[in-house]
C-alpha cells in the first residue's frame, strides 16, 4: 500500500493511468504519447548541480514520514528519510539503511544487518536502537501511522547491538523486506520538531517547509548512499492542473506529478517525457457498505459489477490509460498471480436486472452515487455512465459531489453504515506478491469500509499466502482468496491504473513507483 | 466627533464578537471530521486512536467549552496549533500574513492608479471611444473572475511572450527584485478586478457632479475644462467614492484568495481555504477572524475619514446628540 486511499489518496485531481498495456515503451491508451517507466535512462550524461522544481496540485501538510495525511506528502518519503530497505523499479525490496538482512526458517524471525556510519541530517548517529525506537512509535496501540496495519504481526524489535536489528513476529511473513520499506527512520527524540528539521538519512536534507504551499530541500552531502546530482529539489504545489501545466509548459517545471489523463497527448510534447509505472498497482473502485440494503445481498452487488461497464469507464475516464478489471478483485489482470480463469463479469445490463430483481432491487429504485467535488473528475464521468446504463433497467443513480471532508467522513473509518451508496474510491497496494490488497478483505483485521464479513476459506486463503514463500501452496491460496472475491464481491473494481507524471526532456534518472510516486532520489539533468 | 468614533468603535467590537460566534459554531456544523481527514490515509485505524485523538485537540469538549478556551487563548495570545502541520497558529499567520498584505497593497494601489486615470480620462477628454472601451473594461473585470484574468494573464506574458516569468513568492528582505518579478501578475489581475467597481463608482459620482451648478458655473467663467474636472468635480466625486474604497480594500482580501491560489502566492487566503478543505478547526478561526478584524478596521477608519471630511455628518452627530 502506498497511502492507501481515500482522502489522501484521492485528494490529487488525479489522474492515473497507464497500465500494463500501456508500459514499458508501448503506446498510451487511444493513440496517447508513450508511456516510459524512467526518464531519459542511460541516454547520456547526468551533470551534477541545478534545482528540480516537482509540481503537484495537492500541498504538503506535515513531515511525519510514519503518519502520512495526503498523498502529496509521498513525494518526500525517498528524499527526505530512509527505511531499512527500499523499492527497486521491479517492485522487490533492496538495501537502503540495512545492508542485508536474513530470515529463520519458518520467516518468524528476521535480521537487518544495518549500513555502518550513517547519520541523521542533524548529525545524530543512526543506529538498530534508533529503528528500534521508530518501530515501537508506529506499533503504539494509539499510533495512526498508515504503515502499521501493513507490519501488525511483528511481536517485538530488538537492537542487540548498535548494526542489528531483530524483528520477531507473531505469524510467518516472507514479505518482510517490502513490507518494511515505509517504516521511515526520523529521529523520534526530537519528531516535535520534525517540521522544521525532518532528521531523516535520505539523500536531500530540510531547507524549507510552508505548510501546503512548498517544500524545499537541499543536497545532503553527508548522504551514505550515491551522492545525490541536484542541488535541491522544490516541492512546489499549483492550485489546480492548469495552472502546473502551464508552469510546465513555461519551463517553470521540471516534472509534473499526477497529470490527468485526458490532458497527457497536450502536454507530453516537445520533447517532455511521459512517465508511468512498470506495473501500476491503483484500484477504481466502489466501495459498498455490506451490513444494509441493499448490498448486503451479494445479488445486489453481483448485480452492481454485471451493471458496469469497465471498458467504456476506463476509455472515458481514464483515457484509456487504464486495464478494466473483469474479474472484480484487487489483483491487477497483468500481474502473474491474477486468476486468468476468473468468471468475467463482462457488461451486461438484462443479467443485471435479473439479479438485482432477486435481490429486491427493482424499477424505480434509487441509489447514490458519493464522490467528490473540485477533483478526481473521473469518478463523476464514470458514475455518469453507470446512470446512464441503470436508468435504462428503470434504476435511479442520484450523484452526490462533496468536498473532500465531507466525503470521507460518510465511510471513514471502517464500520459506519452507508445504505444504498456506492462510495466512489481508489486504492494502491504493494503489487502482488505482497498479499496486502487481499488482506484489506481479511476477517477482523481487515481494513476494508465494506463491512464485509469474509468466509473462513477466504481467511485461510490470505493467511496462507502471508505465511507461505513462493510454491504451489501460496499459488493456490491467491487463486482461492480470488475466487472468493470475485464470487462475493465485496466492492466493485473498475479497473487498475497508474499515476502519469511528464518531466521535460532533459530530467534522467526519475522513476515511478507502481503506486505512483516519482523517485527522483538518484536522478539529475543531462549534461 | 468623539461620540461618533466611539459609537464606531463599539459597533466594531460586538461586530467582532458576533463574528466570532458565527465562525466557531458554523465550523462544528459544518460535516466533515478534522480527525478522520487526519489519519484518512491510515488504513485500518482503530476507532479508538481516533477518539483519543478527539480528546487531545480538544473536541470532545461541549461547543461552548471549546468556544470558551479559544477565546481565553486569545485573550493570552494563544491562537492554538494547527491539527494537522503541528505548527502553532500564530506562527502560521506569521509566515502568510506579509505576502497577503503585500499582494492587497499592490494590488489595491494599482486599482486606485487604474481607477483614476480610466475614470477621469473620458470625462476630461470627451473621449466617447474611451468612454466605450471603459465601459467594456468595467464589464469585464465585474463579470470575469480573478481566477479567469490571472490564468489569462499567465498564458499570455508568461507562456506566450515571455516577458514576464510566473516566478515563485520571495519576500523583498530576501531579494527586492525577485519579489517584484513575482508581484507583478498576481498584483495586476488583483488590481483589474478590483478597479473595475471603483471605475463605475467614480464614473456614476463624476457624472453626478459634473451635473451640479458649482461646475455649471465654473464652467460658465469660461475656466477650461480639464481644470473643472480635476479641481471641482473630481475632489467632489471622491469622497462618495471613499466609500467604495473602504469596501473594496475589505473585499481585497477575501478576493485574494483566488488570485493567491492561481500564482501560488503563499498567502492567508491560500491558508483559510486549504484549512477548511481539512477542518483544521484551529487555524480556520483564528485566521477568519483576523481578517474580519481587518475588514472592521478599515471600515472604521474610513467612516472617520469620512466624519472628518465631510462636516454635515458632524453637524448631523451634534444635531443628534
Amino acid at each position: 500500500m502506498r497511502v492507501g486511499r481515500g482522502l489522501a489518496v484521492a485528494c490529487a485531481t488525479v489522474t492515473m493511468a497507464a497500465v500494463t498495456a500501456a508500459c514499458g515503451g508501448d503506446d498510451g491508451g487511444s493513440g496517447g504519447p508513450e508511456v516510459k517507466p524512467s526518464a531519459n535512462s542511460g541516454q547520456g550524461p547526468v551533470k551534477d548541480g541545478g534545482t528540480l522544481v516537482f509540481g503537484q496540485v495537492d500541498g504538503v501538510t506535515q513531515l511525519d514520514p510514519n503518519k502520512i495525511s495526503s498523498a502529496a506528502q509521498t513525494q518526500l518519503q525517498t528524499l527526505l528519510w530512509s527505511g531499512l530497505s527500499k523499492w527497486a523499479p521491479d517492485n522487490s525490496a533492496k538495501p537502503d539503511l540495512a545492508d542485508s538482512w536474513d530470515h529463520s526458517p519458518d520467516f518468524k524471525k528476521w535480521t537487518f544487518h544495518l549500513h555502518p556510519g550513517v547519520k541523521y541530517h542533524n548529525g545524530k548517529a543512526f543506529t538498530s536502537a534508533e529503528a528500534k525506537k521508530n518501530f515501537d512509535k508506529v506499533l503504539a496501540p494509539n499510533s495512526t501511522a498508515q504503515v502499521a496495519a501493513k507490519i501488525a504481526m511483528v511481536q517485538t524489535v530488538s537492537a542487540p547491538d548498535p548494526a542489528t536489528l531483530v524483528i520477531d513476529l507473531k505469524s510467518a511473513n516472507p514479505e518482510l523486506p517490502t513490507d518494511v520499506i515505509d517504516v521511515k527512520m526520523t529521529d523520534v527524540d526530537d519528531i516535535a520538531n520534525v517540521n522544521k528539521t525532518a532528521n531523516g538519512t535520505g539523500p536531500y536534507k530540510l531547507k524549507s517547509f510552508v505548510p501546503d504551499q512548498a517544500v524545499e530541500l537541499t543536497r545532503n552531502d553527508a548522504y551514505f548512499g550515491a551522492k545525490p546530482h541536484f542541488d535541491g529539489i522544490k516541492i512546489a504545489r499549483y492550485a489546480d492542473a492548469t495552472a502546473a501545466q502551464t508552469a510546465l509548459r513555461s519551463g517553470d517545471l521540471s516534472v509534473f506529478g499526477s497529470v490527468s489523463p485526458d490532458v497527457v497527448k497536450n502536454l507530453a510534447t516537445d520533447g517532455r517525457q511521459l512517465l508511468t509505472a512498470t506495473e501500476p498497482a491503483a484500484y477504481v473502485v466502489w466501495e459498498l457498505d455490506t451490513k444494509s440494503a441493499p448490498f448486503n445481498n451479494p445479488k445486489a452487488r453481483e448485480a452492481l459489477s454485471y451493471a458496469a461497464n469497465r471498458d467504456a469507464m476506463m476509455e472515458a475516464g481514464y483515457a484509456g490509460y487504464g486495464v478494466s478489471t473483469p474479474g472484480n478483485v484487487v489483483v491487477n489482470p497483468k500481474n502473474k498471480y491474477y486468476d486468468q480463469a476468473l468468471p468475467k463479469h463482462e457488461f451486461n445490463l438484462d443479467k443485471a436486472k435479473q439479479l438485482f430483481a432477486e435481490a429486491g432491487v427493482t424499477e424505480g429504485a434509487k441509489l447514490t452515487f458519493w464522490t467528490k467535488a473540485g477533483s478526481n473528475q473521473e469518478w463523476t464521468t464514470i458514475a455518469q455512465i453507470l446512470q446512464e446504463d441503470l436508468k435504462k433497467i428503470g434504476i435511479t443513480l442520484d450523484i452526490q459531489s462533496n468536498e473532500n471532508a465531507t466525503w470521507s467522513a460518510k465511510f471513514y473509518p471502517k464500520g459506519k453504515q452507508f445504505p444504498g451508496m456506492l462510495a466512489a474510491n481508489y486504492v494502491s497496494f504493494t503489487p502482488l506478491p505482497d498479499s496486502y490488497a487481499l488482506s484489506w478483505f481479511e476477517g477482523s483485521q481487515g481494513t476494508c469500509e465494506c463491512n464485509w464479513a469474509a468466509p473462513k476459506e477466504y481467511n485461510d486463503a490470505v493467511a496462507t499466502i502471508e505465511s507461505t514463500g513462493d510454491g504451489p501452496a501460496r499459488d493456490a491460496a491467491f487463486k482461492t482468496a480470488q475466487e472468493v472475491l470475485n464470487k462475493e464481491n465485496p466492492i466493485i473494481v473498475l479497473g487498475s491504473t497508474a499515476f502519469l507524471s511528464v518531466a521535460q526532456g532533459n530530467v534522467r534518472g526519475a522513476w515511478v513507483q507502481a503506486e505512483g510516486t516519482l523517485h527522483l532520489e538518484e536522478a539529475g539533468f543531462a549534461a | 466627533m468623539t461620540r461618533y468614533v466611539l459609537r464606531r468603535l463599539g459597533a466594531s467590537a460586538l461586530m467582532l464578537v458576533l463574528v466570532s460566534i458565527l465562525i466557531f459554531v458554523v465550523l462544528r456544523l459544518l460535516p466533515g471530521d478534522p480527525t478522520i481527514t487526519k489519519v484518512g490515509a491510515a488504513q485500518g485505524i482503530d476507532p479508538r486512536a481516533l477518539a483519543e485523538l478527539r480528546g487531545e485537540l480538544g473536541l470532545n469538549d461541549p461547543i461552548p467549552v471549546q468556544y470558551w478556551h479559544w477565546v481565553a487563548g486569545l485573550f493570552s495570545g494563544d491562537l492554538g496549533r494547527s491539527y494537522f502541520s503541528q505548527f502553532d497558529v500564530d506562527v502560521l499567520i506569521g509566515q502568510r500574513i506579509g505576502p497577503t498584505l503585500e499582494l492587497s497593497f499592490a494590488g489595491v494601489v494599482l486599482a486606485v492608479v487604474l481607477a483614476l486615470v480610466l475614470a477621469v480620462a473620458p470625462t476630461v477628454l470627451r473621449s466617447k471611444w474611451l468612454g466605450r472601451f471603459v465601459g467594456g473594461y468595467t464589464t469585464l473585470g465585474m463579470a470575469a473572475p480573478p481566477f479567469v484574468f490571472g490564468i489569462v494573464l499567465i498564458a499570455l506574458f508568461t507562456v506566450k511572450l515571455g516577458i514576464v516569468g510566473n516566478k515563485d513568492y520571495v519576500a523583498p528582505t530576501t531579494d527586492f527584485f525577485g519579489n517584484l518579478a513575482a508581484l507583478t501578475l498576481p498584483a495586476l489581475t488583483l488590481g483589474i478586478c478590483l478597479s473595475a467597481p471603483l471605475i463605475k463608482y467614480l464614473r456614476a459620482s463624476l457624472s453626478e457632479v459634473e451635473g451640479s451648478q458649482h461646475v455649471r458655473t465654473a464652467v460658465g467663467k469660461g475656466i477650461r475644462r480639464r481644470a473643472v474636472v480635476l479641481r471641482h468635480v473630481l475632489p467632489n466625486a471622491l469622497l462618495p467614492a471613499l466609500t467604495s474604497l473602504g469596501i473594496t480594500v475589505g473585499a481585497v482580501l477575501s478576493g485574494a484568495v483566488v488570485v493567491e491560489y492561481v500564482f501560488r502566492w503563499p498567502g492567508l487566503g491560500s491558508l483559510i481555504v486549504d484549512s477548511v478543505y481539512k477542518r483544521d478547526y484551529a487555524v480556520i478561526q483564528s485566521t477568519v477572524l483576523l481578517l474580519a478584524a481587518i475588514f472592521v478596521l478599515v471600515n472604521l477608519v474610513v467612516d472617520i475619514l469620512y466624519g472628518v471630511l465631510d462636516p454635515r455628518l458632524r453637524v448631523g452627530e451634534v444635531a443628534a446628540a
